[in-house]
């Protein structure tokens, strides 16, 4: 999954209602990304990725920057 | 560690009951985007629901499905001797909602009959409690009820919450028996420091008229109890076999809580268990909390190729945290049913 990608699956897990998320966004810009797109991105990355966090970890991330980070980490794809 | 093998309970009939009411989750939530539906409705699993009207309570579906229950077995309401009823949405802060059947199903004041405050693990606990009870010889007859109306405290316009709970009642008979073959596994667990993940954080005692209504409704930390359920529930099915020494395919029934279809097969793919001996009824229900597990298990009737009695494991996890299973021999003959609740005017007491 390349970059661009991986902001897409972001997008549609997060149901951005066709903007697409970039980098640079935040928790705080995405008003989608409240309790329940925590736990739709926690059983997503799982259902889709296998990449299987807690929780806790869901919680902590802020950015898309970081949830890409956390993908890369689990080499779902690559960022470079 | 509260973990027991007991003997002296046969199960004889489950009867379940559900509002008449039906709503949809892609028809009747114009508010939300049809989108975000969609992705909510598919990570859950839930398509409909039933939703009591305003004046039916959980007492009137339990008191439907227990007359109906009592009516099947042919059993007079003098023959029982305890009744447990199981629920977080009883009729009034006091007196119990357990005392109030007992008078509207015309059992006699011999009766044992108390309020149980547990949710998504009330079947599980229920079934314990009224095996002490029965082990002990305490009593003879047992009816336990567990039901919920999620739609009382749940608030339309939460997306986080809005679609997923349905309202349902249950009524299961137990009876004393003799019956080495009626063993039955249990075990039971808690985990207090979860309980803000799944609340209702006003109208009771700690905070009994919150300025703030949204209080009133339940809040969901949805990844907080997905994490703990993911966690788990797999040693618990684990342990269970375990204790009872059985494998996957020694159970012709195992009976999830119904809280996420998703996660129910994931933890049935992660405990080797074919779904096939899965029932579910998420679906078309959706989470019916303390009723869910009796629910689903009336749905799924009586197994077509049951020859003699057959063993089912039954698992309640969620609210509190709170969490157990048991498992279980059940006889052949063992009553599973559904009904539809007929709409009545119930005074208040």
């Amino acid at each position: 999954m390349d970059t661009q990608k991986a902001l897409e699956w972001i997008s549609d897990v997060l149901g951005t209602n066709g903007r697409s998320v970039t980098l640079e966004d935040t928790r705080h810009s995405i008003s989608e990304w409240d309790s329940l797109g925590a736990l739709l991105l926690l059983s997503r990355l799982e259902e889709d990725l296998n990449i299987v966090i807690s929780a806790d970890e869901i919680a902590a991330v802020g950015s898309v920057r970081e949830i890409c980070d956390l993908m890369e980490k689990n080499q779902a794809f690559s960022l470079s | 560690m509260a973990r027991s093998i007991m003997n002296g309970m046969v199960m004889r009939g489950v009867v379940a009951c559900l509002p008449e009411k039906e709503v949809f989750n892609e028809k009747d939530y114009p508010w939300f985007e049809l989108s975000e539906i969609r992705k909510i409705t598919a990570m859950a699993g839930i398509k409909s629901r039933r939703m009591a009207d305003p004046d039916t309570c959980t007492s009137d579906l339990c008191c439907a499905a227990a007359d109906r229950l009592l009516e099947c077995l042919a059993w007079g309401p003098a023959s029982i001797d305890g009744l447990v009823l199981v629920t977080q949405t009883p009729d009034y802060v006091m007196p119990s909602s357990s005392c109030l059947l007992q008078h509207r199903l015309k059992i006699p004041e011999t009766c044992a009959c108390f309020d149980v405050g547990l949710g998504c693990s009330a079947y599980v606990y229920g079934l314990w409690i009224a095996n002490s009870l029965l082990a002990a010889k305490a009593c003879h007859r047992i009816l336990l009820l567990t039901g919920e109306t999620p739609s009382k405290f749940v608030n339309p316009r939460d997306r986080t919450t809005a679609l997923l709970f349905g309202d349902a009642g249950s009524a299961t008979a137990l009876e004393l028996t003799n019956d080495p073959d009626m063993d039955a596994h249990y075990i039971m667990m808690t985990d207090g420091k979860g309980a803000g993940d799944l609340i209702v954080r006003g109208g009771m005692f700690r905070n009994r008229f919150p300025e703030d209504q949204s209080q009133c409704s339940l809040f969901m930390d949805g990844a907080h109890i997905f994490d703990f359920t993911r966690n788990r529930v797999p040693p618990l099915i684990n342990d269970l076999m375990s204790m009872a020494g059985k494998g996957a395919q020694d159970y012709r029934y195992i009976v999830f809580h119904q809280a996420n279809e998703y996660l129910i097969k994931f933890l049935a793919g992660k405990a080797g268990i074919s779904l096939d001996r899965v029932p579910m009824s998420i679906s078309q229900f959706g989470n019916t909390g303390a009723a869910s597990v009796p629910l689903t298990l009336a749905l799924a009737g009586p197994p077509q190729e049951a020859s003699g009695s057959y063993h089912i494991m039954l698992l309640g996890f969620g609210v509190g945290l709170s969490w157990g299973g048991v498992s279980m021999r059940v006889p052949e003959d063992l009553i599973l049913e559904h009904t539809v609740y007929q709409s009545q005017v119930v005074a208040q007491v």
